[in-house]
């Protein structure tokens, strides 16, 4: 269980050493993979780039995505991930400040699982990390990507 | 005997000729009688042979032809002149009405000895006449209207221009006429007037047509035009009337509509995108100070004193203070901009979901609920909702500390008009602060009595202004505080 791997896509620092910390009093201790922008949760996902020789076969168990990158923006690596038969059939949880409906409908409509918005309040957001994580973990049962 | 033969066959012929002609010729001797008519005379004046030779001209018809103009014709001008074409003379004859007529008059000399002979050739140009007047009375008309009236053949020569077409396009009527129509178009439209004609003749209507023409000047003009076949009496199209009138003006204030139009919309949706933008930018680092000092608080705890652990939940509820501002002020300035519905809203049931959802989030409180049913507005449907909801959630919220809490939503009658309210029996307020109610961000009362940001009735009173209502309020401390509001229709 501690090798299914979660793929944590965020730019912001002060936001991954909250999410860490909040999977961290969660239990959650599966190990987390950081992409601080698009480029790199694709190479990381294609095994390309700074991840070449990735086997890319052995995809996260969840990746968590922030929409507001640099770069390419999460809605653009969402339509990336979906598009590629790989990686089709990953769960990805969008975790992001936003909640403009334009958003919410864009990334269910171009395929994400799950659309979370990151609350102000740090317990709720430690909640909901909790909740996220031990979900998509624990519960949720993941395709078998391996053919 | 062969000459009066000769002579006898001439005469006949003449006669003949005489009695087909279609005007109407008198003989008279040189006493103004009647030496003979053609039948053409008989015809037309309703008069008959016998009573007609050998008498006075005057006395024609029972003296209907007892005329001044033609004692002057007869008695002074043709004496004189001998010839006289062209005499007009009208006259009303009992049997036939009023009649003009054209008259040539000629003095014959026969020779010595002999007598004169005056003849007469008489057209009746009446129906001419009142053609020509009745025409004349068109070309008045058109020459008089403001519009431009502009006649042209097939080919779009131009055969007619008014004084109107003068003013509208710049050129004169002598400079145009002849010429063809498309001098008037715009460079690469030459061809419009023939695409006009076309769809014309498929039967489309061409009326109050808009399109642009260019002036003697050079100056484009913005023109509507209206364009009617003209056809001669077999009813074949022989050409068209144009009428048009100059809607440059007009054109000129909707096209700086549209801009202003134009401009507002972007305007809108940049406010959209900004508010967007910073609600977001703002929310970041908001939510790293809040977090953190959440981890200083757990992860320290046993370093930290009272005092420390009380200074960092100061930081996070103003952190989340302000969480909760940006969110009501998005929702406020989403509000202004929203598209408006119009629908019947029963805002009984409305109210009623309301205050029994807040029933169920507060399991704990029990508050007296009494609602008017069948209370049906025009408006539309979510903004209403905001706005009840506040209302109703302020309702609960100040009746917090009453034993007995109650509010109600009913109708009643302010100045004339009907008003629906909310009234609570909760902490009510001071009159004496009622216009800083509905201000943005204006709060009676402190955090610690009632929470609040302050914008709930700032939002309430958007609502109703956008419907074209009002709100207001009435209160006294310590008894409640009821929201009267009016939608119009």
């Amino acid at each position: 269980m501690e090798r299914d791997i979660i793929l944590l896509v965020e730019d912001n620092p002060d936001d991954v050493a909250l999410t860490l910390r909040a999977f961290k009093k969660s239990n959650i201790s599966n190990k987390v993979i950081l992409a601080k922008d698009g480029v790199e949760a694709l190479d990381y996902l294609h095994g390309t780039g700074m991840y070449a020789g990735r086997d890319e076969k052995d995809l996260p168990v969840v990746v968590m995505l922030d929409l507001n990158l640099p770069k390419i923006n999460g809605l653009e690596v969402l339509r990336n991930i979906r598009q590629e038969e790989l990686t089709r059939l990953v769960p990805v949880v969008i975790l992001t400040s936003s909640a403009e409906q334009r958003d919410v409908v864009e990334g269910y409509r171009l395929g994400a699982n799950s659309y979370i918005r990151k609350p102000v309040d740090f317990e709720q957001f430690v909640e909901a990390v909790k909740i996220l994580g031990l979900y998509w973990t624990l519960w949720n049962e993941r395709p078998s990507l391996n053919r | 005997m062969a000459p009066k033969k000769n002579a006898i066959g001439l005469v006949e012929f003449t006669a003949s000729i005489i009695n087909t002609v279609r005007e109407s010729l008198i003989v008279l001797d040189q006493d103004l009688r009647v030496v003979s008519a053609n039948r053409s005379f008989y015809d037309v004046f309703k008069v008959n042979p016998n009573e007609t030779q050998g008498q006075l001209i005057y006395d024609l018809g029972n003296k209907q032809w007892d005329i001044p103009k033609l004692r002057d014709l007869l008695e002074t001008i043709l004496p004189q002149k001998a010839t006289f074409d062209n005499y007009e003379v009208e006259h009303d004859f009992a049997t036939i009405g009023k009649r003009i007529m054209l008259l040539n008059a000629r003095q014959i000399e026969r020779g010595v000895g002999k007598e004169r002979i005056i003849l007469l050739a008489i057209e009746d140009i009446t129906e001419r006449k009142e053609i020509e007047e009745a025409h004349s009375k068109l070309a008045a008309i058109v020459e008089s209207a403001d519009d431009a009236i502009i006649g042209k053949d097939l080919e779009g020569t131009v055969l007619s221009w008014n004084s109107g077409a003068e003013i509208l396009y710049g050129y004169n009527a002598k400079e145009i006429i002849g010429k063809s129509i498309s001098l008037l178009m715009l460079p690469g439209h030459s061809d419009e007037d023939k695409e006009l004609l076309n769809k014309r003749s498929c039967g489309e209507l061409i009326k109050n047509y808009e399109t642009q023409r260019r002036r003697k000047d050079g100056r484009t003009i913005d023109v509507a035009l209206t364009l009617s076949p003209v056809k001669n009496i077999s009813g074949e199209m022989i050409g068209t009337a144009t009428i048009a009138r100059d809607i440059t003006e007009r054109k000129k204030l909707e096209r700086e509509l549209v801009k202003t139009r134009d401009a507002a919309e972007a305007a809108n949706k940049e406010l959209e995108a900004f508010s967007y933008s910073v609600s977001h930018d703002l929310r970041t680092p908001l939510r790293s100070i809040e977090g953190f000092s959440q981890a200083l608080l757990e992860d320290y705890q046993d370093k930290l004193d009272d005092t420390a652990k009380s200074y960092l939940d100061r930081v996070r509820k103003a952190t989340q203070h302000i969480g909760r501002l940006i969110d009501d002020m998005l929702k406020l300035s989403r509000l202004t901009r929203a598209e408006f519905h119009h629908e019947s809203v029963d805002l009984s049931t409305m109210v009623r979901a309301i205050s029994e959802e807040l029933q169920q989030n507060n399991p704990d409180r029990t508050v007296d609920v009494i609602i008017r049913e069948g209370i049906f507005v025009n408006g539309d449907p979510t903004l209403l909702k905001i706005a009840l909801e506040n209302l109703v959630n302020n309702a609960w919220k100040f009746t917090s500390r009453e034993a007995r809490p109650q509010f109600e939503f009913g109708t009643t009658v302010k100045e004339g008009k009907t008003a629906c309210f909310i009234r609570d029996n909760g902490a009510g307020f001071d009159m004496v602060y009622v216009n800083k109610l509905f201000g943005a961000f204006q709060r009676l009362h402190t955090s610690l009595e009632f929470p609040g940001t302050g914008i709930g009735l700032a939002t309430v009173r958007r609502v109703f202004n956008r419907h074209g209502g009002q709100v207001w309020a009435e209160a006294e401390v310590g008894k409640g505080a009821t929201f009267y509001f009016t939608l119009p229709g």
